[in-house]
């Protein structure tokens, strides 16, 4: 029988402090982590995109060309018979754009395709040239939000959006080399990269509307377009308003609001 | 952005349910320990032993367990591996197992006066699992001899 002192000693013992265990809680570990990792991607994509940004903005036509014709395809996109007349209407609204922008003129050609797809969009390529799905194209679209849809690309043109979008896949893959060493660190690090690209794309889309809604004001004396078109969308998808928190576009809502108060 | 979220929800349940079971674990342990206090005491050192008892019993007793990391300890240690540092969400769970594997040696050997000899050794499963998000597994056995004497006339 243990000695009642040698009894009560093992007793506080075991009722004591565990001294073999941590005291930090895991969860602040976690948190201090997370932290540290977050931080410093977020420091290095908002450094590396201020970089790239000053020296994209302060770019000259001719690099801005050269690098555009890196990206060109060499492949001539043929435009189905049905789609020809939608196309001359828009190259006409797109030579209209160009004589009120002396930002773009004398810089891509931007030629307008057609792209076949299911989905409802409009983009532009890296080489400067536009696409138009085959789904958009079928909606019936008045001459105004056509224009409202193409002066929205050309606005991510005279913004450098597609030559920014090639800094950022730049700035993406260092963070994978570096993150990629460790899984855990990599699925945190891309999942930032991706709050962070959709953030910053949210905006650009915001700043294509304005400069789409400006140049429709300027050529039609209306934004009308701009509302119809988005109004005609927001019915055909009707999402929750959180979704668009996952998404490259600010919700529909966000964009009615905003073509609708910069007339003001 | 589906991914981390995804991640992020994994993780506090994880946390939450690890770290219930860890508590419950922890207080299971401490009440067993305090219920075996008393017997039998445990040499870890002697290599020769001896007594002037009459001895009525000599058996070998083990405890064994494996204990495993939940999904969040094993994310937070390998974040804590790609920067270096303590692996502090890992010494619970040795300690754990260490006082596990003890407990059940002790228990095994009940009725003995002493566990003569006690050693504890202790491995890690798993460990060299090409899985990269493997959660390691820990092996631990605690054994001894146990020694049980006659009864004194």
């Amino acid at each position: 029988m243990p000695h009642k002192n040698n009894y009560e000693a093992q007793l506080e013992l075991i009722k004591g402090e565990n001294v073999n265990v941590g005291t930090k809680s895991e969860l602040k570990d976690f948190s201090v982590l997370l932290g540290g990792i977050v931080g410093v991607v977020l420091v290095f994509l908002i450094s590396f995109n201020t970089v790239s940004t000053f020296f994209i903005d302060k770019m000259s036509t001719e690099s801005q060309l050269r690098i555009e014709s890196l990206f060109k395809s060499k492949e001539k996109i043929e435009i189905p018979e049905k789609y020809k007349q939608q196309i001359f209407l828009l190259e006409n609204i797109k030579q209209r754009i160009i004589e009120n922008d002396v930002s773009i003129q004398g810089k891509s050609q931007l030629n307008i395709n057609v792209l076949k797809s299911k989905e409802i969009n409009a983009m532009i390529k890296p080489d400067g040239s536009i696409l138009f799905t085959t789904k958009l194209l079928d909606e019936n679209l008045s001459e105004e939000e056509l224009a409202f849809v193409l002066a929205h690309e050309i606005g991510h043109y005279s913004n450098k959006d597609h030559l920014k979008s090639i800094s950022k896949q730049i700035a993406y893959a260092i963070i994978c080399a570096v993150a990629g060493l460790d899984s855990k660190v990599n699925s945190i690090a891309q999942g930032v990269s991706e709050i962070e690209f959709l953030s910053h794309s949210r905006e650009q889309e915001k700043e294509a509307d304005l400069y789409a809604n400006k140049m429709l004001i300027r050529i039609y004396g209306t934004n009308e377009g701009a509302k119809s078109f988005i109004k005609k969308l927001q019915n055909k998808e009707n999402l929750p308003e959180f979704i668009h928190y996952f998404s490259t576009h600010p919700s529909w809502n966000e964009r009615l609001e905003l073509v609708e108060t910069s007339n003001k | 952005m589906l991914d981390i979220i995804v991640l992020l929800i994994t993780l506090a349940i994880t946390y939450a349910i690890g770290s219930y079971i860890e508590k419950r674990h922890f207080k299971k342990i401490q009440q067993r320990e305090i219920a075996l206090i008393k017997k039998p005491i445990i040499s870890y050192g002697a290599k020769k032993w001896n007594t002037k008892r009459e001895i009525k019993k000599i058996e070998m007793v083990t405890g064994e367990v494996v204990i495993s990391g939940d999904y969040f300890k094993t994310f937070v240690a390998g974040l804590k591996n790609f920067f270096g540092g303590r692996l502090t969400t890992f010494e619970s769970i040795m300690d754990r197992a260490r006082r596990e594997a003890i407990l059940r040696m002790r228990e095994k050997a009940r009725n003995a006066h002493i566990i003569v000899n006690a050693r504890i050794e202790a491995i890690m499963l798993d460990c060299d699992s090409p899985e990269a998000n493997a959660i390691p597994k820990c092996a631990v056995i605690a054994y001894g001899t146990a020694v049980t004497y006659a009864p004194q006339k």
